[in-house]
Order: C-alpha cells, then structure tokens, then sequence
C-alpha cells in the first residue's frame, strides 16, 4: 500500500506542471483540531465570531499524523514500566499513516526516535528513554508544540504532542515549591497559598500556547492529592486544553494502560481542519463547525493569531 | 525501500529544476529533523543550537518578589478590640528572589546541557504584636490588704498568718478536718491585711518590676492584666542547588541551605522580670548529595548523603538580680523565676543556653522493574547528635500556692500572692549544670517492597521494613538515669542512680531495637471499570529512640537541688529573705543516692517503642461532568505511645491512701507513701512508653477539576479519637489506665473544608469582559484562591477548682450530677454548659467524671482564607503579579473555651461555662512580583 501511494505520488511529481504564481489569499491560517462524535465531514462550514470562515483543508484519521510522544518520567519505575509497557502496546497496532516520534522532556526535549513508521524503533526508543532527572513538562511544553505546529504547517499532515509525564511540582528544576526558607519565621502567610507560583505559570504557558496549531495531550501517570499538586495538575490540564488537547490522571496504576489507550485514540481519530480566518477578527474570537448530521467536538473559543503566518 | 523511493523522488525533482516534493509524512519528518537540528534537540546538533530559544533548556527562569503586611490594612483583633484597645502593631516585609538556569562560565564552561543550578534567597524583617489576658494583683494585694480579694463566687477570701499555726487541743481525728474540726489554727490576719513588716523584703524588691493591672475582663479581678508586645523576627536565608548530568547513565545533585535569625519574643512584662521565653537566635546549615544511577532502564540506583545542623540559642542571659533582689544562695545572673499560681510570673525558666542538632543521613535505594513485579530495596542509615547546654532556673525557680495563708486543711482560704508576699515558696529547685552534654544515637531502616500487577485491574504493593534504633549515648559517658531495679543505698528501696559504662552498665540504659513494619495495599477495579477505584491498606511502623534537647539523665554529673515544704499548710520549703538552702550535694557527685530527696529521671529500659497501625478502605469514582467522589473508611491505633509527666507519675502515693485524708499533708508520711520513697516525683522526660490511641474516621471528598483553571474540592470527616493521656490536666489515677480512656484533648469530630482555585473567565480570550484592547488587558489574567475550615470544638476537660489530696492525685476531676443536663438549650457566650450538672469533689475525693466530656464541647471554629492574584504579562517569559491575600477575610470572631474550672458548693465559681471572650481578626497580605 505504501509503495504504490509512493510510486504514484513519484508520477504526480513527474507530471506536475509548475505552480503558477497567485495572490496569497488574504486572513491567517489556523489549524483547529476537532472529533466527529457521529455523522460525516461533509458539507463542513465554519463560521468564526459569526463570520464565514473559508475551510482550506480536512485532514481526516484516514490522512498521515506526526505524532510526537514526549515522555517526562522521572519517579516511580512501577508507574513509568506500566506506561512504558501501555505506549508500546498502543503504538504496535497503530494504522501506518501514523508515524510516532519520540523525545524526552527532562533537561529539555532530547529526539530519541524521528517520527516514522517503525514501530520497533519507537518501542525500542520508549522501553530504552531515560528515567531519571528532574520533571519537563512546563519548560518543555512550549517547544514541544512549536515543533509540532511547525510540521503541521510544513506539510499537510495532522500533527498532536503526547506527552507521558509523572511530573510533580517538587521535582522541577524551577522552583514552584515556594520552600521554607527560614525556619525561624513561624508567622509566615506568604506559603498559605502554595499554588501561586505554579497557577502564575500555568496562566503564562496556557496563553503562550493557545496560538499552537497542533494540540497537545498529556497523561499524568500519578494523581496528587496536595493543594500544590492539584494547582499543578489543574495547569496542566489548563495548559493542554488550550492547545485544543486534552488529559488524563491516573490515580492508579492499573488506570495506565487504559488512559494510554484513550490518549491515543483520541489523538488517532483526530480531524484537522485548516481555516482561513476572516479578517479583523478579534485577538480571541468565538468558532462554530456545522456539518448536516454531523456532531463536532473541538474548542469553541481560540487564538486567532497564530505562532507564524503561512 | 522507502530511502531509494525517496531518493528517486528526490533526484527527479532536480532533474526538473523543481524542489523535491516529498509525501507528506516524509516531508514533515524531514522538517522534524530540520528544525529539531536547529533546535539542539538531537545528538550531534551543533553546539550554539542547545541555546535557541525554542530548545525549552536554555532560559533562565526566576523571579523577584516582595510581600508586606502592615496593621493599617488589618481588622483590629477581637480580643484587642474587646479590651479597648484600636490598633496591633505589624510591620512585617519579605523579599526573595529564585533564579535557576544552566551554569555558563564565560569561555570556561558551557553546562547547558548538563549543569544547571538553582538559586532562593528569602529575608524577613517583623514586628507583630502578642496580646495576652494574665491575671497580676490589684494594688491593695500588692501592699498586703486583701480585704478586696475575693473567691470564685465573690465571698471574702480570708489569709491567714502562718506565724501564728498551732494544733487544735480539740481536733477530733476521727471526723475529717473541717471548719468545725480544725487540726492546726491559725489566725487570720488582722482586716485580711499582711502588715507591711511581715512582707518578705525579697518578694517586695520583686514587686517593683511587676505589673499592676490594666484592664477589668474578671470575673472580680482576675483576668485584669492585658499586653500586647511586639514580637521581632529577623531571618535571612538561601538555599542552593546543582544538578549535573555525565556519562549519560549518572545524574549527581547538590544542595546547601542556610539560614539564620533572630526570634525575639513578646514581652509579658517590661522590664527585667518578664516571665516570656527567651529571645533565641537561630542558625540553620544543610547540605546534601545526591546520586542517581540508571543501570538499565528496569533498574535505577539513588544514593544521598544529608548533614544538617540546627542550633538554637537563648539569649536572655542577665546577671545581678539575685543580688539587687537581695536573695541569696543562688548564682548572681538572670532574674529569679517566681510562679505564683494562677497569677502571672516572673522570670525566665531558660534565659540562656545553646543546642546544637546535627543529623546525618546516608540513603541506598535499588528499584527493578522485572515482569509484573517492581521491587525495591533501601536502607537508611541516621545518625543523630544533639550537643546541649541549657541550664534550668540558673537563679532558682520558687513556686507558691494558697496553702501557706491558707487555714490548714480549708479550701477556698489563702491565696497564692499572699504567700508570696509572705515570702514562704512551697518547692524551689534549680539546676547547676557545669558543662555540655553530647548526646548521640542513630537509627538503620532497611526495607523492601513489591509492587505486584497480578491482573489488568488489580495491584498488590507489600513491604517489611526493619527499624533498627538505639538509645542515647553520651559522648563522655556522662549520662546517668535512675534505675528502678537497683536497690538505694541510702534505705535499699528499689530506684537508685547508676552511670553510663560505670558499675557494669553499659553506655546507654535501653536495649537497642530491632521492630518489624510489615505494610500492605490493595487497588482494584470493580469489574474492570477504569472510572473505579477500591483501595484497601494496612501498616505498622515503630518510632525510634528520640534525643531531646536539654540536658535531662545527666544527674550526678549536673546538680538539681529541690526544696519543699514539709507541711505546705504550715510552713514553707524556706524563706525568700533567708535564701536558697545550700546545695545538698556536691556537683559532679557520682554516688548511687546522688539522685535523693530530687525528682528522679527514670527510663523504660524494657526495649518498648511506640507501634502505630493503620487500616483503611477506600471508593472512589469519577462520575459525569468530571466529579470525582471518594469514600473513606480508616481506623488507626497505637500503643506504647511516649507520654510524658502530665499522663504518667510512676512515683504517685495509691488512691487507697487518701483515706489518710490530712495526715498526707505530712511530706513525710506522704513520701513514705509513695514506691520510691527515697525520691520526691519522677521525671520520665517525655519518653515513658506508656499511652495508647485509636482514630475511628470516615470522610467524603468531592473533587472537580476544568480546564479553564478551575479546580474545587470539598471534604468532609467524622472522627472519633480516644486516649489515655492527652490534654494539659494530668491523669487522676495513675493506677487505672482504664479509668482515663476518653476522647482526646484535641479531637474536632466533624471537619469540613473547602478550597479552590479559579482563573476568573475575565479578559481577552474569556467568555465575558472580551475586549481585545487595553480594557482586556485589565479585565484579564484574575485569579482566585480559597481555602476555607470549619471544624467542631475540643471536647471540655472539666476539672475541680481545688486539689486538696495531699498530692496524691495530680488533677481532680468533677463528679457528674444525677438528673441534671449539662447542655444548655441555647448555648452563647453568657452560658455555653450547665455547670450545675458538676460538682467538685469533697477534700480527699477523686472525681467520677471522665478526663474529657463525651459530648460537651468548645465552639466550633471556622476560618476563610481568599487570595486574589492581577497578572500583568510583559511578554511570553515575563510578567508582574499583585496579589493581595485576606486571611480570615470574613473578620469572623472565634469563641474562645468557656471556663471548666468548677468551683466547691460553698463557693462555685461564677465564670464556669462561660466564655469571656473571641479571638482572631482579619489579616491582609499585599504582594507583587516579577517573574522571569
């Protein structure tokens, strides 16, 4: 199957006459991410903040996806052999217009698989990933789907970050923990709130990140209870939704394999669909996809700007 | 295949003078190693590219901040404002910075990929105000005229003059003492007046540096002393931390903290009689390595090394008082500490001293992940050191009660301040101590655990842990303890002093130990289903031996000379104007009796450590709209719990014996009485293993997170927590543990609390207020965060006014009144009991009553915390915030107990099952800082 659509896209290379020059049509491009809860894509119209947004591409499950696994595991090897046992089972079956990539997320993303149909590469590359340093995500995040946004734009293919992370607030290098610092100070306030620190960076990063044109997944491998960690796990959540992705917590070990298999069937049967933006349109601006028949699942409210202009 | 299919591609392309067009997956993974090239995301990127930007390792992040709180954004407090007074001093500013990145040394080294480093410095500078309610004496009583003092119940309170006590020629012995059956007369003084010649001129140089009162919260005069003082707190400190990546498999971390301040506390007296603990500088230091080794990706080793010193200053020294008060035999330095009752004191216990805590720490933990089993093995080994210096009452502490004016046998006669006046202490003690002790212990765990996926939905994690502990040793051996299977030389009673590594005692007095802490747990999805989680557990652990600080089992090497009255009604340990007796003994004194006539330290060297178990179960279960909803059911239990000398007195005379009513006011009858003769009490320093608890508790939690920043939760519990021990009154009866099984002091059964964090919906982007020019920019970016308690009162601790059993019982409870509800239809602040339903004992009686109320209970207490935070974003990295934090936003007044104290028939106290009072106020916090 892959080797003819290769020869025939060799044939349409071959044969192509070059393009002719155009006027760039007017408005920006964004790449909204949305799920076909029932019914079919077609007869698709978006309108954004009440105004007809001209639909350039669908990009259904049947069409190529880059996905980028990002794995940020750095606690318990219980918790990171079962999410590491859950991806490879999940990656093996995948169809073959998905190609998985990996990194690492601790010091910074680190490639350890280029995205491709190798399956055996990908496993081999998650079973063999660090496991140690301090948690990535939120100093990771940013690059992460930048990179994805950029090959969604490079290529007409979906694009979707995935990140397996076990972070917790404590373990990051920036400090969001707030610690004691002198003990002797008894009448401290300034600690009562302890999530502070982390909502102030989650805000950040959740409007940094709204303009991506690749949603972004995460699976947080171990659910946490304090009030630093909710704050954390409640930005985490905060963050990805703002990218249009989604997140799963497992508050057990035996929820892995599951939510593993959950974040990436979403991500398998995600729609991408390119807008031309009318223009003038407000910093945030309000979208709604209708199709007859069809229910849509996706973010009604995003960035109308976006990271570059293509 | 697909290489040469590419390369086809590729080289067709520019055959036809066009660029390559690849198949789009092929074309993004091309761009994918482009741009992640350029990015210095892959092995063998160029070196510069680790620094881009986008790389997601190369910034240096951080911030700046600076907190202030003063009293003009404040609510005055309740308690301030209920005794007149508008304003609570605070004047308190806390500054920081943190930064943290990679190490860069200019054309030296470049650790971006390898080392970063981590930076918080944070300094205090405070002024806050204490308030406290004493109780000092009114003017007349400092001059010795009493004819104002009255009881509980507002009756005359007659003093009478120990100079003139006799036996009764017509004291019947077999009726129990009483007004019309006196054993000793004394008279009273003449108009309830001390003559100005009686007045002990050591406890009139006292007086000039003793408060008078200023406030009227009574009832009558008591409660009549109100201050508020500003505490100090200084303190500056840092810590920092490495962390560096080599050979890929190894990961080494370092920290280093310290700190150091000054905590100056609230003065309850101005002047150099103040009785508040002393002003102590702190210095903290701690250092830390660690080492992370993955050996395979199934297999990690982490090793660390700890060292931490904590060292705590007094200093309150001052020296001449004893000499300008004219008190003699005792070290000219700090002011004398006189305790005079219920009044307030003078004088500092500890004014100086130093303890210095070092720990150390040395962690080996293997974790291996093979099939479905991830073992783990650790082993912990701790060694603890405490070098202590704190000499007790190095000017004597003297403690005065009613008995001294009081008529022999009589409650509700004579008062603590008039015996003081009289200058006859009932006990006086100090401490000579010559030099520091160094004491040493340490502790190995050794412990491994499996966690056991036995099927899809099912999870088994199981683990023994041995705890190996072992005592106290002392440096030089100079440690001693009474051991209460040696017989004394002085009257071959068991309980005589021995001495580290001397008369064929080893260093230490207990056995070291080696406890088993078996745990386990269960998860499990019912049926599969992943929305579902039913958790079982169960654990026991021990707690070690523990090192306090003080210089306590050292006696023989330090001296602690006691003095008490023979009879407390009719004559006094000593004099005030004659001075501290000498010492009775030599310091070091080495000999088996060294400890005689004093309060013994005495050790379980029967090898018991506290145990704690735990079982508990669990549901939980995430229902629509992302609720999730969690059932508890735990019980938890313990025993050989460290207790100290308010819940266990192994010296204590049998209840039976209080039929001897009277005679036990004769010391030494009374000590004759008693196990130990040979000793006054016995001192078990906080580590007799002899308590025990059980927690009963089920909770309900509710939890809901969004990803518009929003997160809630809710919980409730109901716990019921029993003891025998706990709660600042005593045990009434040392000798039936039973008897004292009720609910702990501090047990608040039903708790409910809420917290949440919200980004308000506000701004550009958000569904209201969306404007996109500068209006978004103030609309946007608001946050919210609350935590909000409230939780249901102690349980009351009635106790008796008086204690009149010759010391054989070392609190009084009240007797239950048959018939009568101890609750109140409404209850409020003028009457929150029925205090008829109590009454207090007859001389010589224990009371029937249990140590806490099973159902009478304290106020219930709430309080509301609510921060709300502005963010300014300056770019993407970099952005300002205010927040301003309301603690206790509501202003909501808290009820303080009401009073449990319950008085005698003839003379009930007037203020029992009242309150007088609320406390607390709202406090406001302003921040800003800038992050980066």
């Amino acid at each position: 199957m892959t080797r003819r659509l290769h020869l025939l896209l060799l044939a349409s290379a071959v044969t192509a006459a070059p393009a002719r020059p155009s006027a760039p049509p007017r408005g920006r491009r964004r790449r909204i991410a949305a799920w076909l809860a029932s019914g079919s894509a077609g007869g698709l119209e978006a309108t954004v903040e009440g105004r007809q947004a001209a639909i350039e591409r669908i990009l259904s499950p049947e069409d190529g996806l880059i996905l980028l696994l990002v794995l940020d595991m750095v606690e318990d090897i219980t918790r990171i052999g079962a999410a590491r046992d859950a991806a490879a089972a999940a990656i093996e079956p995948l169809p073959s217009n998905v190609w998985a990539g990996v990194l690492s997320a601790q010091d910074g993303l680190n490639v350890l698989a280029d995205p491709s149909p190798d399956r055996a590469a990908a496993i081999a590359a998650i079973q063999n990933a660090p496991t140690t340093g301090r948690a990535g995500f939120l100093e990771t995040v940013d690059p992460a789907a930048r990179l994805a946004s950029a090959l969604a734009r490079k290529a007409p293919v979906r694009s979707a970050v995935l990140y397996l992370t076990d972070s917790e607030v404590g373990n990051y290098r920036e400090d969001f923990t707030n610690p004691v610092i002198n003990y002797s100070d008894t009448r401290d306030l300034s600690r009562r709130f302890p999530d502070a620190l982390i909502r102030e960076k989650s805000a950040r990063l959740a409007a940094a990140l709204s303009p991506s044109d690749a949603p972004v997944f995460a699976v947080h491998l171990a659910f946490l209870r304090d009030r630093l960690n909710e704050a954390y796990q409640t930005g985490l959540q905060q963050i990805v939704e703002a990218t249009g992705g989604q997140a799963w917590f497992c508050r057990n070990l035996t929820e892995i394999p599951g939510a593993v298999a959950a974040a990436f069937e979403r991500i398998r049967s995600m729609y991408s669909i390119c807008l031309r933006l009318p223009e003038r349109l407000p910093k945030n601006a309000t979208l709604q996809l209708s199709a007859p028949g069809a229910d849509w699942q996706y973010r009604t409210r995003f960035t109308a700007k976006a990271w570059s202009h293509d | 295949m697909r290489r040469s299919l590419i390369a086809l591609i590729l080289a067709s392309a520019l055959a036809r003078g066009q660029a390559p067009k690849l198949p789009p997956l092929e074309q993004a993974a091309e761009e994918f190693r482009r741009l992640t090239r350029e990015m210095g995301l892959r092995p063998g990127s160029p070196r510069r590219a680790a620094r881009a930007p986008g790389a997601g390792r190369g910034a240096y992040h951080g911030r700046l901040y600076h907190n202030l709180r003063n009293d003009i954004l404040d609510a005055v407090p309740h308690e301030i404002r209920q005794r007149g007074g508008q304003k609570n001093l605070l004047r308190r500013n806390q500054f920081g910075f943190s930064v943290s990145g990679p190490v860069r040394i200019p054309k030296l080294y470049d650790g971006g990929r390898r080392t970063f480093f981590s930076l918080n410095y944070e300094g205090v500078r405070e002024r806050i105000s204490r308030s406290y309610l004493r109780t000092v004496p009114i003017e007349p009583e400092r001059r010795g005229d009493f004819s104002l003092t009255v009881d509980g119940s507002g009756a005359p309170l007659p003093i009478f003059d120990p100079s003139t006590v006799r036996p009764n020629p017509l004291y019947n012995p077999s009726q129990p003492v009483s007004q019309d059956n006196l054993e000793f007369i004394k008279d009273p003084f003449p108009s309830n007046r001390i003559p100005d010649s009686r007045i002990d001129p050591v406890a009139l140089g006292a007086l000039q540096y003793y408060p008078l009162p200023n406030a009227s919260a009574g009832p009558f005069f008591r409660n009549n002393y109100f201050i508020v003082s500003p505490e100090t707190n200084t303190a500056d400190g840092m810590i920092a931390r490495l962390d560096h990546t080599f050979l890929e498999k190894h990961r080494l971390s370092v920290s280093y903290s310290f700190t150091n301040g000054l905590s100056g506390s609230a003065r309850l007296i101005d002047g150099p009689a103040d009785s508040a603990p002393a002003d102590r500088e702190f210095t903290n230091r701690r250092g830390a390595v660690e080492h992370i080794l993955t050996l395979s990706p199934q297999t990690v080793n982490t090793a660390s090394v700890e060292a931490q010193t904590s060292i705590s200053e007094n200093v309150s020294g001052q020296s001449g008082w004893p000499s300008r008060l004219g008190l003699r035999g005792v070290e000219d330095s700090s002011f004398p500490r006189f305790d005079i009752a219920n009044y307030l004191d003078m004088g500092r216990l500890t004014p100086s001293g130093r303890t210095a805590r070092n720990v150390f720490t040395f962690t080996e933990a293997l974790s291996h992940k093979r099939g479905r089993h991830s073992l783990r093995f650790s082993s912990q080994f701790s060694r603890t050191q405490v070098n202590t210096f704190l000499p007790y009452a190095p000017s004597g502490a003297y403690f005065f009660h009613w008995r001294y004016s009081s008529l022999p046998g009589i409650v509700n006669t004579g008062l603590a301040f008039a015996s003081f006046l009289l200058g006859g202490p009932e006990q006086a003690d100090l401490a000579l101590v010559p030099s520091p002790s160094y004491f040493r212990n340490w502790t190995w765990t050794n412990a491994v655990q499996d966690v056991w996926e036995l099927k899809p939905d099912l999870t088994l994690s199981f683990g023994l842990s041995l705890l190996a502990a072992t005592p106290r040793v002392e440096r030089y051996d100079r440690q001693s303890i009474v051991d209460l299977r040696v017989p004394n030389p002085s009257n071959g009673r068991p309980g005589a002093l021995v001495f580290a590594n001397r008369g064929g005692f080893g260093r230490a007095f207990q056995p070291s130990a080696v406890k088993p802490q078996p745990y386990f747990s269960l998860a499990w999805n019912p049926r599969g289903n992943r929305q579902s989680v039913l958790r079982l557990s169960y654990g026991m652990s021990y707690q070690g031996y523990p090192i306090y600080n003080g210089q306590w089992g050292t006696r023989g090497f330090t001296g602690h000379p006691y003095f008490s009255s023979p009879n407390p009604f009719l004559e006094p340990a000593f004099r005030l104007s004659g001075g501290m007796p000498p010492p009775p003994r030599p310091v070091p004194d080495l000999s088996a009796d060294a400890a005689n006539d004093t309060d013994a330290n005495v050790l379980d060297s029967s090898g018991r450590l506290p145990r704690y178990q735990s079982a508990g179960i669990s549901y939980e279960r995430q229902v629509s709209g992302g609720i999730v909803l969690t059932g508890a059911l735990g019980v938890s239990w313990g025993r050989d719990l460290f207790i100290g000398n308010s819940a266990v007195r192994l010296n204590a005379v049998h209840p039976d014996y209080l039929s001897l009513r009277e005679q036990l006011n004769d010391l030494a009858l009374n000590r004759a009485l008693r196990p130990y003769p040979q000793f006054f009490e016995i001192d078990v320093f906080s580590q007799w293993p002899g308590g025990r608890y059980r927690r009963d508790a089920v909770s309900l939690r509710a939890e809901k997170r969004t990803g518009q920043g929003l997160s809630l939760s809710a919980s409730y519990e109901y716990s019921r927590q029993f003891d025998d021990h706990s709660g600042p009154y005593g045990r009434q009866d040392q000798f039936n543990r039973k008897n004292e099984w009720a609910l702990t002091a501090w047990n608040n059964p039903h708790r409910l609390s809420f917290s949440c964090m919200y980004e308000l919906p506000l701004g550009a982007g958000k569904p209201l207020l969306n404007y996109s020019d500068w209006r978004g920019y103030l609309a946007g970016n608001w946050s919210i965060s609350a935590i909000s308690t409230v939780a249901s009162g102690e349980p009351l601790a009635l106790r008796a006014q008086f204690n009149n059993t010759g010391g054989v019982l070392q609190t009084v409870r009240v007797n239950p009144v048959p018939g009568a509800a101890p609750r109140v239809p409404n209850p409020s602040p003028e009457l929150w009991f029925n205090p008829a339903a109590f009454s207090h004992p007859p001389d010589f009686e224990m009371g029937s009553g249990p140590r806490t109320h099973p159902f009478l209970r304290g106020p219930t207490s709430q309080n509301h915390d609510l921060s709300v935070s502005k963010r300014f974003p300056i770019d993407q990295e970099r952005s300002v915030e205010f927040t301003a934090s309301g603690f206790n936003w509501l202003n909501h007044a808290n009820w303080t107990d009401p009073d449990v104290v319950i008085g005698p028939a003839s003379a009930p106290n007037v203020n029992a099952g009242r309150i007088i009072g609320s406390r607390g106020g709202r406090v406001v916090q302003l921040g800003l800082r800038f992050s980066f």
